[in-house]
C-alpha cells in the first residue's frame, strides 16, 4: 500500500485515468495501428465521444492520427506514441501501488 | 474501469489483428480457386493434345515428356494475368473485411526463425523468375518465347507490389502459390523446353501447398468469426 494514498491519487495522470481514454490507450497499446471503426466497435464508445477523446489524447501527445482513403471512403487510423506508452505504463504502476494486494 | 475489461480489450485487439489479414482467411480460398482454375485449364489443354495425337498406346506422361507442346495463347494470357487478378482479389476481400470492423495492424513480433523473414516469399518468386529467364536466354529462346519472357518479368516485378503491400505470411504464401506455376507455364512457350510434364508436377506441388494454406486459412477464418462474435457482444460504454 502506498504510504500516502491521497497524494498518489492526486498524482494520477488525469489524461489516462478517464475511462474512455484509458480504453483507447489500452487498445492502441495492443496493436501497431488501429482504425477508428475498430475503436468504436471494441470500446463501445459513440463516434462523437471517441473523436473528442482521441483529439484530447492527440493534443497531449499520447496518440498520433493518420488520415487516408479506402477507395472513396475516408479512414482515420491511430497509433500510440512512445510518450503515450510510457504514460499508460506509469499509470498501471501507480494503480498497482494504490490497490491493496489480494 | 476494471482490469478485466482492459485485459479483454487488449486480448480482442490482439486476436483481431492476428486473424484479420488475408481477408480473415478468405483470401486463401480466392487464391485456391484461381490456381485450381489455371491447373484445370492446363490439364484440359494437355489432355486435349494427348487425345488428339495418333499414337494411342503411349501414356499421357510419356507423351508430355516427349512432345514439344507449347501452350496456346489463351493459356499464356490466363497464366500471365493470374498473379495480378489474385492480388486485386485479395485486396478487394481485405477491403470488404476492413469495411465492416476496421483495420488493425499487429505489433506482435514475427516468428522469423520458424517461418522465415517476411521477404522470403517475394524473394523466392523473383529468384525462380530470374532462373527461368536465364534458362530461356541461355537456350537462345528469347525470340520464340518473347511473350513468355515478358510475362515472367512482369510477374517477378509484380512481387514488388504485393511484397510491400502485405507483411502477412499467409497472404504472401498465397501469392507465391499463384505466381510460380504461371511462370513455369510461361517458360514453356519455348518450343524446345519440353516442360509440359514438368509443369504437371509443378501444378500438383503447388496445389498441395494451396491445400495446406487452405487449412491455415480455415483456422484463421474461424478464429476471426470468434473475435467477431465477441465484438458483437460488446455493449455501448457509459458516457
Amino acid at each position: 500500500m502506498n504510504p500516502d494514498p491521497l497524494k498518489a491519487i492526486l498524482d494520477l495522470d488525469r489524461m489516462v485515468h478517464e475511462p474512455a481514454r484509458l480504453a483507447i490507450l489500452t487498445v492502441l497499446s495492443a496493436a501497431e495501428e488501429v482504425e477508428f471503426l475498430f475503436l468504436v466497435k471494441v470500446t463501445g464508445l459513440s463516434k462523437g465521444n471517441l473523436s473528442v477523446q482521441a483529439q484530447k489524447l492527440e493534443a497531449a501527445g499520447y496518440v498520433e492520427t493518420r488520415k487516408a482513403f479506402r477507395g472513396r471512403v475516408p479512414v482515420t487510423s491511430f497509433r500510440i506514441t512512445p510518450q503515450g506508452k510510457a504514460a499508460l505504463l506509469a499509470y498501471h504502476e501507480q494503480m498497482r501501488a494504490l490497490l491493496p494486494r489480494t | 474501469m476494471n482490469t478485466d475489461r482492459l485485459t479483454r480489450l487488449e486480448d480482442l485487439t490482439r486476436r483481431y489483428a492476428r486473424y484479420r489479414p488475408c481477408g480473415a482467411g478468405l483470401g486463401v480460398m480466392w487464391g485456391g480457386i484461381l490456381l485450381a482454375a489455371l491447373a484445370a485449364l492446363f490439364f484440359a489443354w494437355t489432355w486435349q493434345a494427348y487425345t488428339a495425337q495418333p499414337l494411342s498406346a503411349i501414356s499421357l506422361w510419356r507423351f508430355l515428356r516427349t512432345s514439344n507442346l507449347t501452350p496456346p495463347a489463351w493459356l499464356v494470357i490466363a497464366a500471365a494475368v493470374t498473379p495480378f487478378v489474385a492480388w486485386a482479389g485479395l485486396r478487394g476481400i481485405q477491403a470488404w473485411v476492413d469495411g465492416h470492423f476496421g483495420a488493425v495492424e499487429s505489433n506482435e513480433p514475427c516468428k522469423a526463425l520458424i517461418q522465415g523473414p517476411h521477404w522470403m516469399a517475394p524473394f523466392l518468386v523473383v529468384l525462380i523468375g530470374t532462373l527461368l529467364c536465364g534458362i530461356l536466354i541461355w537456350d537462345e529462346a528469347v525470340r520464340s518465347a518473347a511473350v513468355g519472357l515478358i510475362g515472367i518479368l512482369a510477374i517477378a516485378a509484380w512481387t514488388a507490389v504485393w511484397g510491400r503491400g502485405s507483411r502477412d505470411r499467409l497472404t504472401q504464401l498465397v501469392m507465391l502459390a499463384v505466381s510460380v506455376p504461371p511462370m513455369y507455364l510461361l517458360a514453356s512457350t519455348d518450343a524446345e523446353s519440353r516442360m509440359a510434364a514438368g509443369n504437371l508436377v509443378i501444378f500438383g506441388a503447388y496445389l498441395t501447398l494451396m491445400a495446406w494454406l487452405l487449412v491455415k486459412g480455415g483456422r484463421r477464418f474461424f478464429g476471426f468469426l470468434a473475435v467477431r462474435r465477441d465484438l458483437a457482444a460488446i455493449h455501448p460504454a457509459d458516457e
